[in-house]
């Protein structure tokens, strides 16, 4: 059991990492950004061009996470420019449009043939109670809490944070007093996008070589933001953590080939329990 | 099926000529040809289904290509597996059994909206995407081959069988937009409260939307794997989910247009891509690009820029706003103050009000009435609790103290929709449903079968000269007239109108308040005005309660309670009311 918890981490850890960014997002930017896996992964895949140029394992990953900001900025522009005015809903719908996007530009990167993605741990691993755990597994859960924390502390007590909060309250209030909503929105989808490409890096040597499985990732990390409510980060990286474990169990159960629906049950669960006195669409 | 309207002629006629046309361009063409546009037909009814529960109802829905697996379960299994059943039966028995899943999806519905609907029906489709992989429902393996039956294996056939079933259901679906079912689902995606003010069951609203876009999803689900001859799991992956989505947005697929725009443009892309050697990923792709554009400009896709065109062909339908006027219609029109014994129960009783949020009373043992056929006010600073008066009343605040009665009967434990029957209101914010004209407006507000005369005595009442013209392309104050209207259409024993002047000049509130005099002996309603124009409330209410921090400081005659300083003073403020 223990060892199936431990392998539970390595998936959780990601899906810890993606749902603090999903979070950051929701809070900042009224957006459920669906393609934050599926964007994340093309930076990530990205790492395999700089491979192939002679970049080490360190720098390629260095380059990868410049590549998946650079996807943000670009994000983040469209959605500044196109979407400041629109609903949450519309934003998020237009999400999905950039996770169709990046699935069919994914498949066309991975295209079904085998790749050694760049290793910065080099495969090694530490050893906790007489089990072997992959350094990276270790290094990407706390990536979550750091992230977690660091994104916490930033918000609540820098100027940055503050013009972030104000954005989020009522962006042209906050833009008639000078905080230059656009640029934020285009910085905060660089760096959620940059921290989604180093949160994939880690699973990519011991994941699939296909591409949609990637994006799919998706779906626990949102089940994962939904256990902290859409509001509180460390909730939601405990939360990647309880989805991965989760999974892991129920994939040495006999119901191990049902593994990938868990996360909908839970967000079933959790979704109806919170908005259980949610009887009318808008408040008044 | 009740409800079915007149107006659905041209849009049955444009989709029967567009339908003809096809037909006479594939039937001829090569098989290969006939074999892409069966698809695309086959995606078109999928389109429906998203625009049924998208386009029409609003409700985010990610797992309508989920929905058609099983369909393709079911036809698998009756069909090649056992043969249990011939294809057509099979078909339909997919579309029955898609009906209780897209409810027990639409369930999650009625308590979860946009991104939060959005999450569930994904990892709906995930779920549903692992089931079919797993391979252990029966029908859901590819270890069969369904053969068309002889008749639909001849040339042509089973395209002809694909035509009339996009034919069918397109058309059923402008049939059913409408119905009051299409009507009710416009308005839940526009407001559910209003919806809900204007007596439509949110509940059942959004189940039947549910329902019926699952039955189409899965009878196009079991074409869909009649036309490929097996169930492959990856046709109905969560990707090919998004995809849909993603198309049904580009396309506007709330109309049968875009429907048929998303299978049309999908399957002769794909197609052409294939022939090219381009992989039909590309087309994804620029879909995708499409649909943030789309998204972007809200426009409504390419049904919405089709109807746009249309409609700039059509010579604007002529709307004359005449204002009524007290300097010309003279002083009689003052409504007169009606008595109302004790043991009279009629009209609108609050009695003991009470309303608490937390540590906030919100109201508090608020107790007057509005007596049967008159008009009073309900006047109050902001935060005076006026609209939670109006919320608790008409039942969207059900955990309240006290009691409502209309005409001495308890409203309490009755759902807003079922109040609507003899209270009804208006909302301080325009709450129409913009896609509507006038007419149809009020015939979802009615809740019955209205005739032509009764819709005309409303327009009528409202002064709106319009029957053609979009709800969302009409004037504020014929908007809000109208919103009066869909109250009083409903023949309620008392409506609620709340802040009916807001945003109105000067010459348009006089109008509108000479209306509201007229609804007591018009339509045989009582009438609460919630204002802040006094002009207005002087000129309709012979009596108003004053509303201060939750309670009820006068109800009086208008003049005397305008004049009580503690009503100035909750206005004013102690020092400034002392001064005057």
């Amino acid at each position: 059991m223990f060892a199936q918890v431990l392998a539970g981490l390595v998936a959780g850890g990601v899906y810890a990492a993606l749902a603090v960014c999903l979070v950051l997002m929701y809070q900042m930017l009224g957006v459920l950004s669906f393609a934050q896996s599926g964007l994340g992964a093309l930076g990530a895949c990205s790492m395999l061009f700089f491979q192939s140029m002679g970049f080490n394992a360190w720098l390629s990953v260095g380059a990868g996470i410049l590549v998946g900001a650079l996807i943000g900025v670009v994000c983040g522009w469209l959605m500044a420019r196109y979407f400041t005015e629109a609903s949450v809903e519309t934003r998020s719908a237009a999400t999905v449009g950039f996770l169709v996007v990046s699935v069919a530009v994914g498949n066309r990167i991975l295209n079904g043939a085998t790749y050694s993605f760049p290793d910065p741990f080099g495969g090694r691993s530490v050893f906790i109670a007489g089990q072997g755990v992959p350094v990276s597994t270790l290094v990407e859960v706390a990536l979550a809490f750091v992230l977690a924390g660091g994104v916490t502390i930033g918000l609540n007590r820098t100027f940055l944070g503050a013009q972030l909060r104000a954005m989020s309250e009522r962006a042209t209030t906050a833009q008639l007093l000078g905080v230059r909503v656009s640029a934020l929105t285009v910085l905060v989808w660089a760096f959620a996008c940059a921290v989604s490409t180093l949160a994939l890096v880690f699973v990519l040597p011991t994941s699939t070589t296909s591409f949609p499985p990637l994006a799919y990732l998706i779906v626990p990390a949102t089940a994962a933001a939904l256990l902290g409510l859409l509001q509180n980060m460390y909730l939601a990286a405990a939360g990647g953590l309880f989805m991965g474990v989760a999974e892991s169990l129920v994939l040495a159960s006999r119901f191990g080939r049902y593994t990938d629906a868990i996360p909908f049950l839970i967000v079933v669960v959790v979704m109806i329990y919170w908005r259980r006195k949610d009887v009318w669409s808008e408040a008044r | 099926m009740s409800g079915l309207r007149r107006g659905s002629f041209p849009s049955l006629l444009a989709l029967l000529v567009v339908m003809l046309v096809t037909l006479a361009v594939v039937y001829p063409a090569p098989k290969y040809w006939q074999y892409v546009a069966t698809i695309g037909m086959i995606q078109a009814l999928i389109g429906l289904s998203i625009g049924v529960v998208y386009g029409t109802a609003g409700m985010l829905s990610l797992c309508q290509v989920s929905l058609a697996a099983i369909g393709s379960w079911t036809v698998g299994y009756m069909t090649a597996q056992d043969h249990l059943l011939g294809l057509p039966w099979s078909l339909a028995v997919g579309a029955v059994l898609a009906v209780p899943v897209g409810l027990l999806v639409g369930l999650p519905a009625l308590r979860l909206r946009g991104v939060n609907l959005a999450i569930v029906t994904l990892g709906f489709a995930v779920a549903i995407y692992t089931v079919g992989k797993v391979g252990e429902v029966p029908g859901s393996t590819s270890d069969y081959y369904i053969v068309l039956p002889r008749w639909l294996n001849e040339k042509g056939a089973w395209f002809l069988a694909v035509w009339v079933s996009f034919l069918g259901f397109a058309a059923v679906v402008i049939l059913l937009r409408r119905s009051r079912w299409g009507l009710s689902w416009l308005a839940i995606a526009r407001s559910e409260r209003a919806a809900a003010a204007l007596g439509v069951s949110v509940f059942r609203a959004k189940l039947t939307a549910f329902g019926v876009s699952a039955a189409i999803a899965g009878w196009a689900g079991g074409m869909l794997v009649a036309t490929f001859g097996s169930a492959d799991p990856g046709t109905f992956s969560p990707f090919q989910c998004l995809s849909f989505f993603v198309l049904a947005v580009m396309m506007g697929a709330g109309f049968w247009e875009g429907a048929f725009a998303l299978g049309f443009f999908n399957a002769v892309s794909s197609a052409l891509l294939r022939q090219w050697n381009i992989s039909p990923d590309v087309a994804t792709l620029l879909f995708a690009i499409g649909s943030i554009q789309v998204l972007s400009a809200g426009r409504g896709g390419f049904s919405g820029d089709v109807r746009r065109l249309i409609a700039r062909g059509r010579k604007p339908e002529e709307h004359v706003v005449e204002l009524r006027s007290r300097s010309v219609e003279g002083a009689s029109l003052t409504p007169s103050r009606r008595a109302q014994s004790p043991e009279d129960a009629s009209g609108l009783q609050i009695v003991d009000l009470t309303v608490r949020y937390g540590a906030v009373t919100a109201l508090d043992h608020v107790s007057f009435s509005v007596p049967s056929r008159s008009i009073v006010g309900l006047v109050g600073p902001n935060g005076a609790g006026k609209s939670t008066l109006v919320d608790a009343c008409t039942g969207f605040i059900a955990a309240y103290g006290g009691s409502v009665l209309v005409d001495g009967a308890p409203q309490e434990g009755i759902p807003p929709h079922r109040r609507a029957r003899v209270l009804r209101r208006t909302f301080q914010s325009d709450r129409t449903v913009g896609e509507l004209s006038p007419p149809d407006y009020l015939r979802i507000s009615a809740a019955r079968d209205v005739t032509r005369a009764e819709l005309g005595e409303i327009l009528d009442f409202v002064g709106c000269t319009a029957t053609r013209t979009r709800l969302d392309r009409l004037d504020v104050r014929t908007r809000r007239l109208l919103m009066i209207g869909s109250c009083l259409v409903g023949r309620p024993r008392v409506a609620l109108i709340d802040e009916p002047a807001a945003g109105l000049s000067a010459d348009e509130s006089e109008d509108l308040g000479l209306r509201l005099i007229d609804i007591p002996d018009r339509f045989g309603a009582s009438v609460l005005v919630i204002e802040h124009d006094m002009e207005l409330v002087r000129l309709v209410c012979p009596e108003v309660a004053v509303l201060d921090f939750g309670k009820l400081i006068a109800f009086d005659h208008t003049a005397d309670a305008l004049d009580d300083p503690r009503v100035q003073a909750a206005y004013l403020g102690d020092e400034l009311a002392s001064r005057a």
